[in-house]
């Protein structure tokens, strides 16, 4: 019994000492921690931040973080290659500027591929002066998210006021252009040469081009977003024709103006707003009998 | 031993009559009522196109009757053995909708797209409910008569919000506005306390509610600004019916 509580105590500091930690990074553009798209994968400016989560490690002055990343898991020998070095100044740390591409071309991630690329994130931690056979390893994951959509189908137009309501569904995936679903479509109404397109974004379905000019036959055109920010190629053109051309609409109130309606709008016309102080008075009678 | 019993039986009986309280106080004053009511409702705005053969309420909303849902809260100010005067004040909604027009640059119309007509009546009203049958007679039915001042809110609708016009002095008349008119009414209501006097008085004990009508009554009004030159008219060309449910307490 003592000895095994003998033991137990000779254990506990062993416990307390244990130097554990994570990884995660972020590429800048994206906002969304442990994922990267097609653009910031090709992009040679994209950048990434890594943020390193350490507990139970004493960091010594000139002690350093070396980064790497790898198709599989991290290899437990310092690498190297490697994407950067930078000083150790606190166990919880944020490296920012660590650029995607070199990331992705480090672990053989193809950046006009599929969803779902998944990397690791290797964080060496090496003493001042020695580089140590079995160096501390902390691990994370990053996500490469490069599929695109197909081009999307504009299917209908009808026109509004000043207005075009576009129907939108997604289009038919292929072998490089996989991304299908969780898709926003941008939509764009373009006036003859001369003039300036607008546009707007929604989900598949019908998306309202706004601002147009009324008897203008428009140009619409569509591109598809998928979740990670992956922009896929423009759709077909549709139009210009008299569905994509802006009417103006006449409403109940027009109709009955131009009939020759009598009524001119506002309050009280024709000099019965007099009665408006008469209802406040009633009003304040049962309120004031209430209280009483 | 019998003083135990009837002890015991006394016992036993007071729960049930916790729960069911035998009410015995007299009817608690009255001072005011609250009622709720429907309305199949049309504004008679084609009144002023009698000679257009496409008159611009119905080409646009067509014939139908949207249902008018009302509310209003009366303060009894005389309360007798034949009836009781009220003077209250009521809030109402009212909606149509239908289809606009679009115009094609060859000078075509093609139907499409909504425009509404909103109606939100304001309205001062007196009334006075003869309820003497019932009280003396225990016949459950009281007719009543109401006069009200009405200010009917309105505003119309199409593509782009509240719609506008421009005169050809460049005058921009918005569609909305307020106009006043007044209404008369005569309805019949049922007292339904009549068919369950224990429930009605537990309703009293309860929560102060001293009678339940169900009513049905027909309603004349104007609403054109009373009879301005530039009002159009907002109220029914007919008697108007409604049904609904009113709470005396």
């Amino acid at each position: 019994m003592l000895r095994r509580a003998s033991l137990l105590l000779l254990l506990l500091p062993g416990f307390a000492l244990a130097q554990t930690g994570t990884v995660t990074a972020f590429a800048t553009s994206q906002g969304v921690i442990g994922q990267a798209n097609r653009a910031d994968c090709t992009s040679a400016t994209a950048v990434a931040t890594w943020a390193i989560v350490t507990t139970g490690l004493t960091l010594a002055t000139g002690d350093k973080w070396r980064l790497s990343t790898s198709s599989g898991s991290c290899s437990t020998t310092v690498p190297t290659t490697y994407l950067t070095e930078v000083l150790a100044s606190s166990t919880t740390q944020s490296i920012p500027g660590v650029f995607v591409a070199q990331m992705a071309t480090e672990a053989s991630v193809s950046c006009i591929g599929a969803n779902n690329q998944t990397i690791n994130l290797c964080v060496y931690y090496l003493p001042t002066g020695t580089i140590p056979s079995n160096p501390l390893v902390f691990t994370g994951t990053l996500n490469f998210q490069t599929a695109i959509p197909p081009p999307p189908s504009v299917n209908s137009s009808s026109p509004g006021d000043g207005q075009l309501s576009i129907n939108v569904t997604s289009g038919t995936a292929t072998a490089t252009e996989t991304a299908v679903t969780g898709l926003t479509f941008t939509v764009t109404c373009t006036p003859p040469a001369g003039g300036s397109a607008k546009s707007a974004t929604g989900n598949a379905g019908n998306i309202v081009c706004s601002g147009l000019t009324n008897g203008t036959p428009y140009t619409v055109t569509a591109v598809a977003t998928s979740s990670a920010g992956n922009v896929g190629a423009v759709s077909a053109a549709f139009g210009p024709g008299d569905s994509t051309t802006p009417l103006p609409f006449v409403d109940f109130w027009t109709v009955y103006k131009s009939a020759g309606g009598v009524e001119t709008g506002g309050c009280g016309a024709g000099g019965a707003g007099s009665l408006a102080p008469l209802l406040a008075v009633l009003g304040f009678l049962v309120a004031r009998r209430r209280r009483s | 031993m019998k003083r135990v019993l009837l002890a015991l039986a006394l016992a036993a009986a007071l729960p049930a009559a916790a729960q069911s309280p035998v009410i015995t106080v007299k009817e608690s004053p009255r001072w005011g009522s609250f009622q709720i009511s429907i309305s199949p409702y049309s504004p008679n705005i084609d009144s002023e196109f009698t000679a257009t053969p496409f008159p611009p309420y119905a080409t646009i909303f067509g014939t139908s009757r949207p249902l008018m849902v009302q509310a209003l809260f009366n303060k009894s100010l005389w309360v007798t053995q034949f009836g009781t005067l009220e003077l209250g004040l009521g809030v109402g909604f009212w909606q149509v909708s239908g289809e606009g027009i679009y115009q094609a640059q060859d000078g075509t119309l093609v139907r499409g797209g909504s425009t509404n007509l909103m109606l939100i009546p304001i309205q001062a009203q007196v009334g006075y409910r003869w309820e003497w049958f019932y009280e003396r007679f225990e016949v459950p039915f009281e007719p009543y008569a109401r006069f009200a001042i009405i200010d009917s809110i309105w505003s119309t609708s199409g593509q782009n919000g509240t719609s506008s016009w421009t005169t050809a002095d460049f005058v921009i008349q918005r569609g909305s506005g307020a106009t006043f008119g007044w209404s008369a009414t005569l309805g019949l209501a049922l007292v339904l306390d009549f068919f369950d006097t224990g429930l009605s008085r537990q309703m009293d004990y309860d929560v102060g509610i001293n009678r339940t009508l169900l009513f049905f009554d027909f309603t004349r009004s104007s609403i054109n600004d009373f009879g301005s030159k530039n009002s159009w008219q907002l109220a029914p060309s007919y008697w108007a019916w409604s049904i609904g449910l009113q709470f005396v307490f």
